[in-house]
This record gives C-alpha cells, structure tokens and sequence, in this order.
C-alpha cells in the first residue's frame, strides 16, 4: 500500500519513546491548559499510528 | 534515544506537543476539524485551538525545527491575519491566509485568496498552489476535474516552474483524469515537462528527484521503455533507498500499479519487510507485496502475506477489506 509521508511514523515512534512523553497532554484541552501556563502555542501532530 | 530525546526537547522549546492519531478517540474529529488529508499533518495551534500555522509531512529534524521556530516566534491566528489584511493588504498576507484556509479545508476561500495575492503583484509563482487547491477541493466534491486543467496548463507554460512545480503539476493531471476522455492532457503535460526538464543546462539547484519522477512516467507512457523508466523511477529515490523500508516500498508499489517489473519489484518489497522497523510499517509493506504475488497469479500466498500483515495491525479496516478482497481471488474470483 502506498503511504505518503512515510517518514512521519518514525518520528511519531520516535517521540513516542521518550521517557518524558509519558507527562505529555494527550487531548486537545490539556495541551490548551498547559499552552495557557506555558505561553507556548501547541504542536499538534496529526498522524496514525497504524 | 538519545537523539529523539534532544529532538523532543527541541520541540518542547517552542510549543506543547500533541501527537494525535487520527484514526482513534479524540483524533477523529480533530482530523476533520482541521482538513487532515495527509499523515502527517502539523497544526501549530492557540490554547484555544485556534490554527496559528500548519504544514505537511516530516523530512528532516533540521529544517523541521526551523520551521517550527518560525511559525511560533509569529503566532498569528487565522482571524488576526485577516483583520491585519484589511489594514494593510499585501500580496504575502494574501498568499498565507489563502494556505492556512486550504490546509482547513475552504477551498473557495483559499482560492479567492490566492487570486487576491495574484492582482497585489505576487512575487512568488503562486500556480503551483492554485493547483494544490483545486486538486483538494476536487477530491472532496466542491469542483470537477475540468476546473483543474486550465491552472495546470498555466503552471507548465510559466517558465519560472521549476522541476517540483513540473512533477507536482503533472502528478496531479494524471489523478485527475484517470480513466477520463481528458487523459490526453495528462500526456500532453507529460511531454511538455519532460522537453522542460531535459533542456540544457540544467539548473544548478534543480530538484532531481522531481525531475526524476516525472522522467519516470514519461518513459513508460510515452517512450514505451520500462527499463528507462524504472531506473527514472529509482533515481527519483532518496540517497539510501536500497536500506529504506519506506523507500523500497514506495518503489515496489509503483512497479504494482503499472504492473511492470514485477520480479523486481516483489525483491524490493521482501527487503521492505525485512527491513520494516515496526509492525505497522511491516504491514504496510506485506500488502504491497500481497498485490505482486497477487499480480504474479499466486493468490494464495498473497492472502497468506494479508492474513500476516492483519495479525500484526488487527484494527486496519483497509487491511480487512484488502482480506476480504483477497479471499474472493484465491476462491477463483477477479482480482
């Protein structure tokens, strides 16, 4: 099967190897907290994991 | 590890990270929230979720964090972006609002824009972008096909259309008029690009590998040489390919799909497999070689390689349908 942008699942496994990826938000709205503590915009990666 | 730690901490300098897949949970309706039609898709976003900037696709960590740090040292939302825009129009405004609105998904508008950022005297060839657009726009129902051809005619008569621009066009031409009466111009933007991309001298920044692609198709569909044309094709590659799951089955998919080297290719998917540096990559690559042995005649190693391939991804519903697919050409049906 052809999949575009390959290289997206290797830094999605990368990251997601890192031991501080586990304090992490993991939805929308905890990223827009920690955003609103942080004064950073969030990343949203938007990949799968397939 | 180490270097995927320095990288997130490279990222975390800049902006919260929220890896999301898209096929599950949450990820579903922020998939459609946003316009996702590639993986992956980076939205840099306002607490409020609002979008500040997005892109496509990761390549390198380098440029990648460079980009990062570019759209987050000037987060201006979507909103914002406009309200500055009618203060002080400017054909870069334009242009930008006219990308963040296609990356959502308002094609119309983003078209408007790029047609605003043309009259203001636009330095950068916006052609190519225009395409991009309408090519979106055609996939989700909003224009036909014929709205494509007229744009990417002016894309490969500007002669400030490098080899990218070239390639991109024509790949688009060749999706859009697939089993149409219209394949015509397809080939005919073919022939024209591979007469623009074989011109002397070359450019010293040309793309090669974009040059290379479209090389690729043009001596297969209108030189009739296979041979040439998969050596295009491989040449079209990344440095390194030959170790590159990735790679290798980008490669063998495209022998599958114009049914041409298939031995060959079929070797390229097996190094895929074994190569494959995790489940999901080892799946996508055993369907890519289950359509060879398929198109070799052995169906039933292929639905043996799909049957692995749905052992280690069970949730794929493509990988079910590809199965259930399968299973009606081992039981003596069409493929």
């Amino acid at each position: 099967m052809r999949r575009l942008h390959a290289a997206s699942l290797a830094l999605l496994l990368a990251l997601a190897a890192g031991p501080a990826l586990a304090a992490a938000p993991s939805t929308l709205a905890d990223a827009g907290a920690q955003s609103l503590a942080d004064g950073k915009p969030i990343l949203i990666e938007i990949g799968a994991a397939w | 590890m180490k270097q995927s730690e320095s990288f997130r901490q490279a990222i975390a300098a800049h902006a919260i990270l929220l890896p999301i897949d898209a096929e599950k949970g949450e990820g579903v309706a922020l998939a459609r929230r946003y316009g996702v039609y590639a993986y992956p898709t980076f939205v840099l976003a306002s607490a409020e979720g609002e979008v500040l900037d997005c892109w496509l696709g990761f390549g390198e960590a380098t440029p990648f964090l460079e980009t990062l740090a570019e759209a987050a040292a000037a987060p201006v939302p979507l909103s914002e972006r406009r309200r500055q825009f009618r203060k002080a129009p400017t054909a870069a405004a334009a242009a930008k609002i006219a990308e963040l609105e296609q990356f959502g998904g308002k094609f119309g508008e983003a078209l408007a824009w790029y047609r605003r950022a043309e009259e203001l005297g636009s330095e950068t060839p916006l052609g190519p972008a225009i395409l991009e657009t309408i090519a979106r726009g055609q996939r989700s129902g909003l224009f036909d096909e014929t709205a494509l051809f007229e744009p990417a005619q002016r894309v490969m008569a500007d002669p400030r259309s490098d080899a990218t621009a070239l390639s991109e066009t024509v790949r688009l031409l060749d999706e859009a008029t697939r089993d149409s009466a219209k394949r015509g111009l397809y080939l005919d933007a073919l022939k024209t690009g591979a007469a623009r991309l074989t011109e002397n001298p070359r450019p010293a920044n040309e793309d090669r590998r974009a040059r290379a692609a479209l090389l690729a198709e043009h001596a297969l569909l209108v030189e009739g040489q296979p041979a040439a044309a998969l050596e295009w094709r491989r040449q079209s590659l990344a440095e390194g390919w030959q170790e590159d799951a990735a790679a290798l089955n980008e490669l063998a998919w495209w022998c599958v799909e114009r049914k041409i080297a298939l031995a060959e290719a079929e070797g390229y998917a097996r190094r895929g497999v074994s190569l494959a540096a995790s489940d999901a990559e080892k799946a996508n690559v055993l369907d890519t070689l289950a359509e060879l042995r398929a198109a070799q005649g052995d169906a039933t190693e292929a639905l043996d390689l799909i049957r692995e391939a749905l052992r280690l991804t069970p949730d794929s519903d493509y990988l079910k349908q590809q199965l259930a697919r399968f299973e009606g050409v081992a039981a003596g049906g069409s493929n």
